[in-house]
């Protein structure tokens, strides 16, 4: 079963099933509704929500293929846990702005956009949070690109435009817990605006407007860009992809020297070819006990 | 504890093996500019045939039996020694290298040396004594590029082998001849200055040796003994002179009375035949004495005076004054002449009796003044005389040996089988060297290994990272995970496909090492121009 398909199950089940929600969900989906805000209600009502075309992206090389979504996603499972952990965690698991979650890489290519979509829709499928992507890779807005949102009202606009209510910039997805934020129109000032100040503000904003809310950033690599470092004063958490047996290694330590005062920077591995048998059973393993709890072992 | 470090371990190698792999590419480049190059490098390398010939040696020789016993290494062993310094000498060398054509482009006597050098180099002669026997196996080995002229070595070795062997049964004994002839000359040599120095020595010192005389003391004492001896003899005769000179003044009694002179003619007769007798004892004498020997001179002395009488008796005779005549036959008167002759016998006693004294009082008087060196010159004599005595006694062993070595040689002649050729002159046809095939294989997984060494190298000089262990080990931040290479599926035959050709440029190098290695014997000839 696809992350997305996951997604959408869980979306229908909110519809419909508000009346009749499975036992086991009850408490979670009783406390979910108890937030300020309901997942939906972030999205600017007037856009209609992006369809996530599942095809497409994987023809884009931001999803993987169907044969491999069952380890791919129990791969990202283990690794939203403590980021979700740290940012919505308890007491001292709780970081300040932990949230704000920055995609971040040493090099073009590691697999910032791909990690960032792949990990929204594994956190979208956690009852409780939702989240939302936004592309601050306004050089090259892949994203914004795949869901044809280029050119439309997105982050610059927004941060050009302090009238503009960035809610109003918000698309919804047809996944309600995931919302995506497109990169604006691009102006020879882009740079300059990511680093302003308001950047900081409207990413405290996006934050604060509900407590199980994650933002992801899709950013461009640090070695090339002045954009990021702006960024990651804001990001509460900031996670280095590091594609394997590519990134020099000089070069990724160079990068991590930028990120040097941020007390929260982990790394994830991209594109690993290592065939980790055991470690790939025990993920089998929790991927199973995962299914079960979410859904009726179907397939 | 173990067993996590273990797996570390075997994750670190398996990383590194990770990291090799992203430099497949180059070190299989690598492999294959190296491999060829090494190839090429082989087969420069020129064959080397090996050819040998064995013989079997029996090395009891006249020598062994002539020289048993005297200060010669052990036999058998230099047997071996000589038989290869024989075969590897210079002149038997350089006929060799001169029959087989080796020569023909050395023209300075430098590079010849060198050929010759190089031969010695590549001769190799051993020697397997059984043990407790006189017998020898001989194996001649010989290494050249050239299979047939290995072999003509070996044959011309062999050759000269066994025509040594062959001479060397009369020349061994010959050779032993030769040897004690040398030492019986030497010895002779010594023996004579030995013989020389002793009698000079004896010569020097004259009486202070020991000798029939005895040593120097009983010399000295007898010496002494003699002249006192002498000195009374002088006296005895000096007094017996004194009464004859007595006897002589009252001669005039014996002069003859008158019936005695009345023969004339026997008177003179008388003087004549006693000239006659005097001239024949002088005669007699000269013979054996000089003038000066004390009885010449008398004798002299007496002719002088009977050819005086005899002359004044004719004058006398002559005038008829017969008186006269017999006065002067006075002194041919028998008895006076008796008197005058002891007398005068006397005389010369006494002057070689004085003459002896004066002798012995001179040799008494050196044997006094000798009295500080003479223990010295008797232990010098003594040693020379050691001396002397030792080599003796070894110059006449050596001709006893001599003699025995004649009888050996007799005994060789009688013709038993001293040597029997094994094995031919043979060589293998393929080459002993280089072992080509070991090298080719060899310098294929040498070049592997150097391509598998770049490519660590290049995996040092530009490191990534390959887990997820390692990355948090190199960073030291967290690891939260590591997301696996989708699409491997679709990428896999791509992937296969590129290892496939990988696989394949690989192979292709192990079977062109292969393919080298089986055919190495034509692609030896091709490369024939540079070895020729
Ligand atoms: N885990 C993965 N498995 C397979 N392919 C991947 C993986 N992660 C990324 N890729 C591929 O790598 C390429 C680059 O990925 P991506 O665009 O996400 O990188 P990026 O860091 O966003 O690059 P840029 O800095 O240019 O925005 C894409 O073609 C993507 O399909
Ligand atoms: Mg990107």
């Amino acid at each position: 079963m696809s992350v997305v398909e996951k997604a959408l199950r869980k979306a229908r089940e909110a519809k419909q099933g508000g009346a009749e929600p499975v036992a086991g969900e009850a408490a979670a989906q009783a406390d979910a509704n108890s937030r300020p805000s309901a997942p939906h209600a972030f999205a600017g009502a007037q856009s209609p929500p992006i369809v996530l075309d599942r095809a497409a992206l994987r023809a884009a090389g931001l999803l993987p293929p169907v044969a491999e979504e069952r380890r791919l996603s129990s791969q990202y499972r283990k690794i939203k846990r403590p980021l979700i952990a740290n940012a919505i965690g308890r007491g001292a698991d709780r970081l300040p702005n932990g949230y704000l979650i920055m995609l971040a890489s040493a090099m073009p290519g590691e697999g910032k956009t791909f990690t960032a979509l792949n990990l929204a829709l594994s956190i979208a499928t956690e009852k409780d949070f939702s989240v939302l992507l936004v592309d601050a890779d306004v050089a090259k807005p892949q994203l914004s690109r795949i869901f044809g949102l280029e050119g439309e009202q997105g982050l610059l606009d927004v941060l050009r435009d302090p009238q503009l209510d960035v809610d109003s910039a918000i698309r919804p997805t047809d996944i309600p817990t995931l919302s995506f934020l497109p990169a604006g129109k691009s102006s020879a000032d882009a740079t300059e605006l990511l680093a302003s100040k308001r950047m900081e503000e409207l990413a405290q904003r996006l934050g604060e407007r509900d407590s199980h809310r994650i933002v992801l950033f899709d950013t461009p690599p640090l070695i090339q860009t002045t954009e990021s470092p702006a960024l990651m004063h804001v990001a509460g958490q900031v996670l280095v992809v590091v594609r394997a047996e590519s990134t020099p290694q000089p070069v990724l330590l160079d990068a991590l020297e930028t990120l040097q005062e941020h007390p929260a920077v982990s790394l994830v591995l991209n594109q690993s070819m290592r065939s980790d048998t055991a470690a790939y059973y025990y993920y089998g393993y929790g991927e199973e006990r995962s299914d079960r709890s979410t859904a009726p072992p179907s397939e | 504890m173990n067993a996590p470090s273990l797996q570390n371990t075997l994750e670190d190698f398996l990383d590194l093996l990770r990291g090799l792999w992203r430099f497949r590419w180059p070190a299989l480049i690598v492999a294959w500019c190296l491999a060829p190059l090494l190839w090429i490098g082989i087969f420069m390398i020129p064959n080397t045939y090996e050819s040998y010939a064995k013989v079997f040696v029996d090395t009891r020789t006249a020598l062994s039996e002539a020289t048993e016993g005297l200060s010669i290494a052990s036999p058998m062993d230099s047997e071996i020694e000589r038989v290869r310094d024989a075969l590897l000498g210079g002149p038997e060398l350089r006929k060799v290298a001169n029959d087989t054509g080796l020569m023909a482009g050395a023209l300075t006597g430098a590079q010849q040396q060198a050929v010759i050098a190089n031969l010695r180099k590549n001769i190799d002669i051993t020697g397997n004594l059984e043990p407790r026997s006189t017998m020898a196996l001989f194996t001649i080995t010989y290494r050249d590029p050239n299979r047939t002229r290995s072999l003509q070595v070996v044959d011309h070795l062999l050759n000269t082998f066994v025509e040594g062997t062959l001479g060397g049964k009369q020349q061994g004994s010959e050779e032993a001849e030769k040897f004690l002839t040398r030492q019986i000359a030497a010895y002779g040599e010594r023996l004579s200055t030995s013989e020389q120095r002793l009698a000079a020595f004896k010569k020097q010192n004259v009486g202070l040796l020991p000798g029939e005389q005895g040593d120097y003391f009983s010399h000295l004492q007898t010496s002494m003994s003699d002249l006192t001896k002498d000195k009374e003899r002088l006296s005895l005769e000096l007094r017996k002179r004194a009464v004859l000179s007595q006897q002589l003044h009252a001669g005039q009694q014996f002069t003859a009375g008158p019936g005695d002179s009345g023969t004339q003619n026997p008177a003179a007769l008388d003087t004549e035949g006693q000239i006659a007798q005097a001239q024949q004892k002088l005669n007699q004498l000269l013979l054996k004495f000089t003038n000066k020997y004390p009885d010449v001179m008398a004798l002299r002395q007496t002719l002088k005076q009977l050819k005086a009488r005899e002359a004044a008796q004719i004058a006398a005779a002559k005038r008829g004054d017969l008186g006269a005549a017999a006065q002067l036959s006075l002194t041919a008167n028998p008895v006076y002449q008796k008197l005058q002759e002891q007398y005068d016998a006397e005389g010369v006693t006494i002057a070689s009796i004085q003459q002896e004294i004066s002798d012995r009082e001179q040799e008494i008087a050196k044997l006094r003044s000798m009295i500080s060196t003479a223990p010295e010159v008797q232990a010098q004599y003594a040693k020379l005389t050691r001396d002397y005595n030792v080599t003796r006694t070894q110059y006449d062993a050596l001709l006893g040996r001599l003699d025995r070595a004649r009888l050996g040689q007799q005994a060789a002649t009688t013709g038993v089988v001293k040597f029997q050729v094994i094995d031919p002159p043979t060589a293998e046809f393929a080459p002993v060297a280089p072992r080509r095939a070991l090298l080719i294989l060899g310098a294929l997984i040498l070049s592997f290994a150097v391509g598998g060494g770049v490519a660590y190298l290049m995996q040092l000089l530009r490191p990534v990272f390959v887990s997820q262990r390692q990355l948090g080990a190199v960073t030291g931040l967290p690891v939260l995970g590591s997301v696996s290479m989708a699409w491997l599926d679709e990428r896999r035959s791509v992937l296969r496909s590129e290892r496939r050709r990988y696989l394949w440029a690989m192979a292709g190098l192990a079977v062109l090492g292969l393919g080298i290695l089986v055919l190495q014997a034509h692609i030896y000839s091709l490369f024939g121009g540079v070895h020729a």
